[in-house]
């Protein structure tokens, strides 16, 4: 018993002495990630306009002769720094064109296909729309935007919340189901972090139609629930599901267009 | 193989702490000399008798072989792999307690690591750490091991590198070959 007394004694003291420790860490792989990340931090911060992802300094609109670079967020510890908040609408898709969110080369994955389809967007005129159809008789069909190349690194969550990212802000597109869509029972739903499916997924989307563009403007402190981000890579994603109970109806379509993230 | 010069002090420390482990282990006998018998079985996994002599181990998420090298010291050769992210390391337990089925362990581990596209990153480091843990034997050939303990990591990617202190808690079962 005096050894045992005396080995937690010297633990105790041991682990008292360890000035800067983060917190606790499930496994190696994750403590290690959450280096790899802060390393990645480092990097980003200390190298404007380098090309690794993540969190780039804004340049603010009045500077564009001589930028004047916004400090990123204080990194707290364990705490992957998030882009700084700034007021410039993140485009994430639109006519045909993928965008650049916070400078970052986005990943685009679908569960079922995807691509460009000649359609027009009946609230703003483009000509070309994201299509995303389901893989044969799947009742369901997502698209997510990463904000990195895949695959995603097995980080654990990191406590970012788009509520406190652009707090009065909105997720917005455009859009329509596909022609043989089954209208009345098909619920769409968007999600910020993590997948469609999980824990961030928000309220159901009523209005849409199958035969013109549905503008979807979801504020984030309503149409989002706070959630953790899994890894280092914000990103949204919006899927749609026949929810018609027994009957469900297989080969969901749906179009995007015009999707963004604006600061109000 | 060259030992870095801040290494000195914690290779240092791990020998002694490892010779202590293993003087305590002779010591131990003839302290408990005159113990009840009904406490013969706790006396014998106390003293490193009825130890398992090779186990084989899964952690979260981690893949582990451990052996006894002499007494109450046991080494364990242990690899952790997920997506984008491996772990090689090696482990040194120092069995400080038995209770019945109940044991109190010190230990050290260090290992190599190496990344591929986490957070963008590629490259590696290594790590070393020093935990407390207990182990708990189940049934006649499984234990349960819960360890806790601050882990100094060192990472390099891009010409650049990171060391950090994290506190990592380690869970593993274990099954005795023999």
């Amino acid at each position: 018993m005096r050894t045992m007394k005396l080995t937690l004694s010297l633990a105790w003291a041991a682990l008292s002495l360890a000035p800067g420790a983060h917190a606790t860490s499930l496994g190696i792989l994750n403590a290690s990630g959450l280096v790899v990340s802060s390393l990645h931090a480092t990097i980003a911060a200390s190298t404007p306009g380098a090309s690794v992802a993540g969190p780039t300094p804004v340049v603010t609109a009045t500077a564009v002769a001589t930028p004047v670079l916004v400090p990123v967020q204080t990194q707290l510890p364990g705490v992957v720094v998030q882009p700084a908040p700034n007021t410039a609408n993140q485009l994430f898709w639109a006519n045909g064109v993928t965008g650049t969110p916070w400078s970052y080369n986005l990943t685009l994955v679908y569960n079922g296909s995807g691509g460009t389809a000649a359609v027009t967007d009946t609230v703003n005129g483009d000509g070309t729309v994201l299509q995303v159809s389901s893989n044969g008789s799947a009742t369901y069909a997502f698209i997510e935007f990463y904000l990195a190349p895949l695959p995603l690194p097995p980080l654990p969550a990191q406590g970012m919340d788009i509520t406190a990212y652009y707090p009065s802000g909105h997720l917005q597109f455009d859009v329509e189901l596909g022609p043989a869509s089954d209208v009345a029972n098909t619920t769409m739903t968007i999600g910020y972090g993590g997948v469609v499916s999980g824990a961030c997924r928000s309220t159901a989307i009523p209005g849409l139609s199958a035969t013109s563009f549905t503008h979807v403007s979801v504020p984030m402190t309503s149409g989002f629930p706070a959630c953790n981000v899994t890894g280092n890579f914000a990103m949204i994603g919006i899927s749609a599901t026949d929810g018609s109970g027994g009957n469900m109806a297989p080969g969901i379509q749906f179009y995007l267009n015009n999707v963004q993230l604006t600061s109000n | 193989m060259r030992l870095h010069p801040n290494k000195i002090p914690a290779a240092f420390a791990l020998g002694l702490g490892l010779l202590a482990c293993h003087h305590r282990a002779w010591a131990v006998p003839q302290t408990l000399a005159g113990a009840a018998p009904d406490s013969a079985t706790a006396q014998a996994l106390a003293v490193g008798q009825d130890q398992p002599k090779l186990q084989l181990g899964l952690g979260f998420p981690d893949l582990r072989l451990r052996v006894n090298l002499s007494g109450p010291v046991d080494a364990e050769a242990k690899v952790a792999l997920s997506q984008g992210m491996q772990a090689y390391g090696a482990r040194l337990y120092c069995r400080v307690f038995q209770g019945g089925p109940l044991g109190l362990r010190l230990g050290a581990e260090a290992g190599y690591l190496s990344f591929h596209d986490v957070d963008t990153l590629s490259g590696n480091g290594g790590y070393g750490e020093l935990f407390l843990g207990a182990e708990y034997r189940f049934l006649k050939r499984w234990n349960a091991l819960v360890d806790y303990g601050l882990a100094k990591i060192d990472v390099n990617a891009q010409g650049q590198s990171l060391a950090q202190q994290q506190w990592v808690l380690n869970t593993a079962l274990y099954y005795t070959l023999f």
